[in-house]
């Protein structure tokens, strides 16, 4: 550079331009005007005065303007300042790898600065055509760009295929990277083939996008400099679960010399001087799930909505509209009074599925479906395999695709402002009923009054309760497993005394499906078989689907229990814990449709009437209750003698006495002071124990609300520090007298439910009503409203995990009772964001295929190793992981043996099911709201942290990117240059001014006032003169 | 009130672009100084007859034909009355027609307006029209380095034309030399009279000032119209120029925006020096552009006459 400078001819044509003032100047003075003048007198001295000044400030004047010249100069040599190295600068050949980020959080909706809308994704798209790929084109290297996104890690330019002949064929690396060579011309095609693509709908982690480019950087050549870029919106939801991994992959490349950038595309701009970048509000439905997955016709169900603000400010009536099959108006629309900044709300609706709701009707289904595969250029059907798809789809009828959808929100992600569920009505739901006892005597005791289940097939057969159709079939506890469970949406076991082996694998895997099953325990149990089958007792609780251990008798109440029992109104069943009325098993009970806890619940006071006699006494310590998905929720009374009690009582007493005395307990000495006596004095007399625990409560006020006016001091009073002491007592007594033997027990195993009640469903043994009268006699209110919402909960399992499209379903079905093809389908809705005016989704049903052709096959699983020969062989694993867009998927896999005529209540063998032999697995997949919803960007520095500080960039700065353009750089780029240049000029300008001749009056007036005065004087005498005449005139 | 329109206006005869229009220097000298007394509406100059003027109570050794009677006759006092003087006036114009006087004839010419020597011969024309329409007499010389025309002071309508004729005539050229002038004057004025002298006065001063003394001590009303172009006493050159001397000064090649401030002052001390001079002299001076509107010099003729005529003791 310096050399070039020095050259001579360079040296002259800049000395030349250098002295262009000068020469202007000589000019100027080759070219004058001749004035013949008078007053030559005043110039000559005035020159002779003013010389040495005038030349000293037309010096400086030149000196200004050449240096002027100078630095435009060198500004056009880009001499100042160069870096002649490129120090640090890249002038290697250069692969680029694009890592576009088109998660559904990149749909985020805003505004430019110019008003008009656009999304994180358009706005990354267009930095990459329009700016990225033309400043690499610029560089005097070679440059190679290669672009992947993260939803398909397949290369989305330069394409994998190219046409030949009219035929697509591979192209070769060099072929690829020929192609995706930057030059100007490639603009287009990079913009062609980036532009219309929508973000993706898979949530997708940027650890596999920064692998697979990784790879194509490895077919990188070897002397090129290797560069990836990542184009993401940065959300910290992302960055908390990949930011490790991220970290461990960037400590890679940069072993490898490839360099990261990442560039936030995000909005708002990330500013650098802000550490947590500010985000969009939106709020986001993370959850629809019904109640029930299945329900029969006409039932009446609910679906949970969950709403999840994850914007920084509280909102207001945020509304939810529901489409059923598409049509809205069908379910009511309902209205989240507020939903506070970051925080979720639950909103139930109830739905009553009627045969009318049907949606587009199956007529229009199968046209669209017709016209889909002629559009998908597959051959016509056949008549027989038109009769078939015909049934297969008359079978899919049966499931309704319900849409909930947000209907006020302004901006943010419109993606997760809608989510599907899906619902499988039936005609009649199947529950299966296991009798301990069949046939004795020759008499069919399942349905005698005397029998195991007759109360609950009378209960379940009522349609009453809100539990719609239920067809109750006959189970064979000894055949258990050679049957086929799946139909059943509930077993229930009453008084079965065990099962073998093979039976209890196939209920467990039942359950552990999301079926649900119940257990009556009874005098036929075999407490062993229980514990060792169906518990499985570990050092953790039980592996088994049972939730508890039994104890080797059964507990029989005394007759002196009973005799006590009489003497007060007490309850005789207890809630476990007041939080048991949020339990879905009990929530129909204690709460209202909102969610809210009644006042009054309509149960508890039946509670006092039934005698329960006999029943499994499980042990109230135990390594069960450890287990978090064992739930105790009602327990018996307590029916201890009270004698039992009377020391610690005293001890109590005492210990609160002399805790007391402190004047600040004033108030609360008024009303504990009367109980405490009563508790002292309540083991002395021969009372039931429940009166001790009815004083315990009242006293401790921790599990009543009676509206009391003493319990709010109470209450007060027991959270003083100096009681935590006695309250520990005090609770400790009230637990032991309150509660007796476990009664109603649930168990959550795997995607199913499990209830056991202790006791019996109401039979008779040997002409006696031994185990309890709660079914038949007083309590039969109360035993029919818990053991229906029962029936609910169990058949409210279900594989509903909140499943994300672009994850996979996994499942195992028998080998021998299933064809390993099954097919795929989808119903879903159109864009739930954009009804009709009649508020209607189109209802959209598709045949779905395998993405590499052929047919979804089910695999068959290797024996495990070491198993014996004769053990039965594993069972098909089903995968599914062709979900892509939110809506129903449904599997419908085929049965080698149809499922026999189903048997009527009656005993009368019904008409064989016409789809029996086509087993349908519902699963909705839905776009990861939860995840992708949530806007939050991860903070500057943890990004730092996570990347080894990696260069972070915005869509604002875009210095950055004239990197990649190559080109040395110099002071000309920067900015003090130009001012410099500018403060000269102004400083030249003004000194020109400053010396130069600007003709003004008071120039005059200030140097030649005698001259001034001709001007003035002659200027105001004339109008004078001139003017009074006139006006003389006029007004003469 | 209506406005007045430029035609309305009485003065717009007298502007020097109108004035130059007008070639014939008679046409020029009545059409100025007749619109001037047009737009005096009333004429200062009283009638040349003899006029009263006023009452003076009588002191010994007044002429007793003096006396008004008819004042006596009511009030028993000797009260003489006093009349204009009966005398004529003699008055001298004396036009600097040298080679300085030329200055800006092309530009002016192209411009339409007067250049310093025409501006100044149209004002010694008015001046002898409107003396010589008084029935006073006016005489005339031009000067550069020497007297070139000299006419004795006459009062007939006649003499007028002699005059301008002699005004015409006078291209100028050469050299001031003012000390000979004014004593040439001196001696050709053997009578009291008024001497109006049109000058630039770029000359020495010294000369200059002892010329005019020299008129003075012979009892002479001097005054001077000092007649400067507006580019003398603006300067508004721009641009590289070469001013080349009038009368035998030398070049100069400069930019003439960077020396208007020193030749703004120069012109300052020389104007104050001028001004200081003749007053001390007790010489009437008068700076005139050569835009200027006419009556600038007639007004100022007329002032003087008229505080001459209050103050006789000047006379």
């Amino acid at each position: 550079m310096f050399s070039a400078f020095l050259n001579p001819f360079t040296l002259i044509a800049g000395g030349l331009l250098v002295s262009t003032p000068i020469i202007i100047h000589l000019i100027n003075r080759i070219r004058f005007r001749r004035v013949k003048w008078a007053a030559m007198e005043f110039l000559l001295k005035a020159q002779k005065r003013m010389r040495r000044r005038k030349i000293l400030e037309q010096l400086i004047l030149l000196l200004l303007r050449c240096l002027l010249v100078f630095l435009v100069g060198l500004l056009l040599a880009r001499f100042v300042g160069c870096d002649p190295g490129g120090s640090g600068k890249e002038t290697r050949p250069t692969t680029h790898v694009v890592v576009l980020d088109d998660t559904p959080s990149m749909a985020d909706v805003f505004r430019r600065e110019d008003g008009t809308k656009t999304d994180a994704y358009s706005e990354a798209k267009r930095l990459l055509y329009e700016k990225l790929m033309p400043a690499t084109a610029e560089a005097s290297t070679a440059q190679t760009m290669q672009v992947i996104r993260l939803s398909d890690l397949d290369l989305v330019f330069p394409k994998r295929t190219k046409t030949v002949d009219g035929k697509a064929r591979d192209r070769t690396p060099e072929e690829l990277r020929e192609a995706g060579r930057v030059k100007t011309s490639t603009n287009v095609d990079l913009e062609e083939a980036i532009k219309p693509l929508p973000v993706g709908t898979v949530r997708k982690s940027l650890v596999d996008g920064l692998k697979r480019a990784k790879k194509l950087l490895d077919d990188a050549p070897p002397g090129d400099a290797r560069v990836i870029h990542v184009l993401s919106d940065l959300r910290s939801a992302d960055w908390a679960a990949d930011g490790p991994a991220v970290s461990d992959l960037l400590r890679e490349f940069k072993e490898n010399n490839v360099t990261v950038h990442l560039i936030d595309v995000g909005s708002p701009v990330r500013k650098v001087d802000r550490k947590s970048p500010a985000f969009n509000d939106n709020v986001s439905i993370i959850e629809v799930k019904p109640r029930n997955r299945v329900v029969s016709l006409n039932q009446q169900t609910e679906i949970d909505v969950r709403v999840r603000n994850n914007g920084g400010t509280d909102l207001k009536d945020v509304g939810l509209s529901f489409y059923l099959n598409g049509q809205g108006n069908v379910i009511t629309s309902a209205q989240i009074p507020t939903l506070p900044a970051n925080q979720e709300r639950i909103q139930t609706v109830t739905v009553t599925f009627t045969a009318e709701q049907d949606g587009t009707g199956l007529a229009a289904l199968k046209r669209q479906l017709t016209e889909d595969r002629r559009a998908a250029g597959k051959p016509e059907l056949t008549p027989d395999e038109e009769r078939e798809h015909d049934r297969k789809w008359r079978a899919l009828s049966r499931f309704r695709v319900v849409t909930a959808s947000l209907s006020n929100e302004a901006a943010g992600l419109t993606v997760d402002n809608s989510r599907h569920a899906v619902v499988e009505i039936r005609d009649a739901l199947k529950v299966l009923v296991v009798d301990g006892r069949t046939i004795e005597n020759g008499v069919d005791l399942r349905r005698k009054p005397e029998g195991d289940s007759h109360f609950l097939r009378t209960l379940l057969e009522t349609k009453d309760q809100g539990l719609g159709n239920i067809i109750v079939e006959d189970g064979d506890y000894n055949t258990l497993d050679k049957k086929d469970l799946r139909p059943y949406s509930v077993v229930y076991l009453m008084n079965v005394p065990g099962l073998s082996a093979a039976g209890v694998a196939n209920l467990e895997k039942f359950v552990r499906e999301g079926g649900g099953v119940g257990v009556f325990l009874g005098p036929n149990v075999k407490p062993d078989e229980y514990t060792a089958k169906f518990y499985r007792p570990t050092g953790k609780g039980g592996e088994g689907f049972f939730p508890v251990p039994l104890p080797s008798e059964s507990t029989v109440a005394t007759d002196l229990q009973k005799k006590l029992r009489l003497e007060v109104l007490a309850k005789r069943l207890v809630l476990r814990e007041p939080t048991n009325r949020f339990h879905p098993a009990l929530a129909g009970i204690y709460l209202d449709e909102r969610k809210q806890p009644l006042k009054q619940d309509k149960v508890e006071p039946l509670f006092i009437l039934p005698n329960i006699d006999a029943r499994w006494s499980v042990s109230r310590r135990g390594s069960w209750r450890e287990d978090a998905r064992v739930r105790e929720l009602y327990a018996l009374q307590n029916e201890t003698p009270i004698a039992e009690f009377e020391q610690r009582a005293d001890d109590l007493v005492t210990e609160v006495r002399k805790k007391y005395n402190e004047p600040k307990f004033e108030k609360a000495r008024r009303y504990a002071e009367d109980l405490l006596e009563k508790i002292r004095k309540a083991p002395k007399e021969a009372t039931p124990l429940s009166v001790l625990a009815r004083y315990l409560d009242q006293l401790l006020c921790d599990q009543i609300n009676d509206g009391d006016e003493s319990e709010p001091i109470l209450r007060e009073f027991w959270t003083a520090p100096e009681l935590a002491e006695a309250k520990r007592t005090a609770m400790l007594l009230r637990d032991e007298a309150k509660f007796g033997d476990p009664l109603y027990v649930v168990k959550e195993f795997g995607f199913g439910r499990v209830a056991v009640m202790t006791t019996d469903a109401g039979g008779t043994y040997a002409g006696k009503k031994v185990w309890n009268d709660w079914p038949s006699l007083g309590g039969a209110a109360g035993w029919v409203v818990i053991v229906g919402e029962m029936q609910k909960y169990l058949t409210g399992g279900g594989d509903d995990a909140n499943r994300t499209v672009g994850t996979a379903f996994t499942g195992e079905f028998d080998l021998g009772r299933y064809e390993p093809n099954f097919t795929a389908h989808l119903l879903t809705t159109s864009d739930p964001s954009k009804p009709t005016q009649d508020r209607k989704l189109t209802l959209v049903a598709r045949d779905l295929d395998p993405e590499k052709g052929g047919k979804f096959v089910m695999a068959e699983q290797k024996p495990v190793e070491g198993a014996p020969a004769d053990a039965a062989p594993r069972p098909y694993k089903l995968t599914f992981d062709g979900a892509k867009e939110s809506g129903a998927y449904l599997l419908v896999l085929k049965r080698i043996k149809a499922a026999g005529p189903v048997p009527k209540g009656d005993g009368k063998e019904a008409a064989p099911d016409p789809f029996a032999d086509l087993d349908i697995i519902s699963v909705p997949f839905n776009v990861d709201a939860l995840a992708e919803g949530d806007l939050r960007r991860a903070n500057t520095d943890d990004l730092a942290q996570y990347t080894n500080k990696a260069p972070l960039h915005n869509t604002e700065d875009l210095s950055w990117i004239e990197d990649f353009k190559q080109k040395p750089s110099d002071l000309s780029s920067r900015r003090w240059i130009y001012l410099v240049i500018l403060l000269l000029l102004i400083a030249e300008q003004a000194w020109a001014v400053r010396i130069s001749y600007h003709t003004r009056p008071e120039d005059l007036e200030a140097l030649a006032p005698s001259a001034a005065a001709a001007f003035a004087h002659h200027a105001t005498l004339a109008p004078a003169s001139a003017g009074e005449p006139a006006a003389t005139e006029t007004t003469g | 009130m209506a406005k007045k329109t430029d035609f309305d206006n009485p003065r717009r005869l007298l502007d020097p672009k109108v004035i130059a229009r007008i070639s014939q220097l008679d046409l020029r000298a009545r059409q100025v100084v007749e619109g001037f007394l047009s737009g005096m509406h009333k004429s200062p100059v009283y009638g040349q007859s003899v006029e009263f003027v006023q009452h003076r109570e009588y002191m010994p050794g007044d002429d007793l034909r003096r006396i008004d009677w008819k004042v006596w006759q009511r009030s028993d006092k000797f009260v003489i009355k006093q009349y204009e003087a009966e005398t004529n006036l003699r008055s001298y114009v004396v036009v600097d027609a040298s080679e300085s006087m030329l200055y800006g004839k092309e530009k002016h010419r192209k411009a339409g307006g007067l250049y310093k020597y025409d501006y100044v011969a149209t004002a010694a024309a008015c001046l002898s029209y409107m003396t010589i329409k008084q029935q006073d007499s006016c005489g005339l010389i031009t000067f550069d380095s020497d007297v070139r025309e000299s006419i004795p002071p006459r009062s007939s309508q006649k003499h007028m034309d002699a005059v301008t004729k002699a005004l015409q005539v006078s291209e100028p050229r050469e050299k001031t030399d003012m000390l000979k002038i004014m004593r040439q004057v001196a001696e050709n004025m053997p009578n009291r009279g008024l001497v109006l002298v049109f000058s630039d006065l770029l000359c020495d001063r010294e000369p200059l000032f002892k010329g005019l003394e020299m008129l003075r001590h012979r009892r002479h009303d001097v005054m001077v119209f000092h007649i400067l172009d507006d580019d003398e006493l603006l300067f508004p050159f721009s641009g590289m120029t070469r001013f080349e001397g009038l009368e035998d000064l030398p070049h100069l090649l400069c930019d003439p925006r960077s020396l208007r401030d020193g030749y703004l002052e120069e012109l300052e001390i020389y104007l104050t020096e001028v001004r200081r001079g003749l007053t001390r002299i007790g010489i009437d001076y008068t700076l005139l552009r050569t835009s200027d509107y006419m009556d600038a010099v007639l007004s100022k003729f007329l002032y003087q006459r008229m505080s001459t005529r209050a103050n006789p003791a000047r006379r």
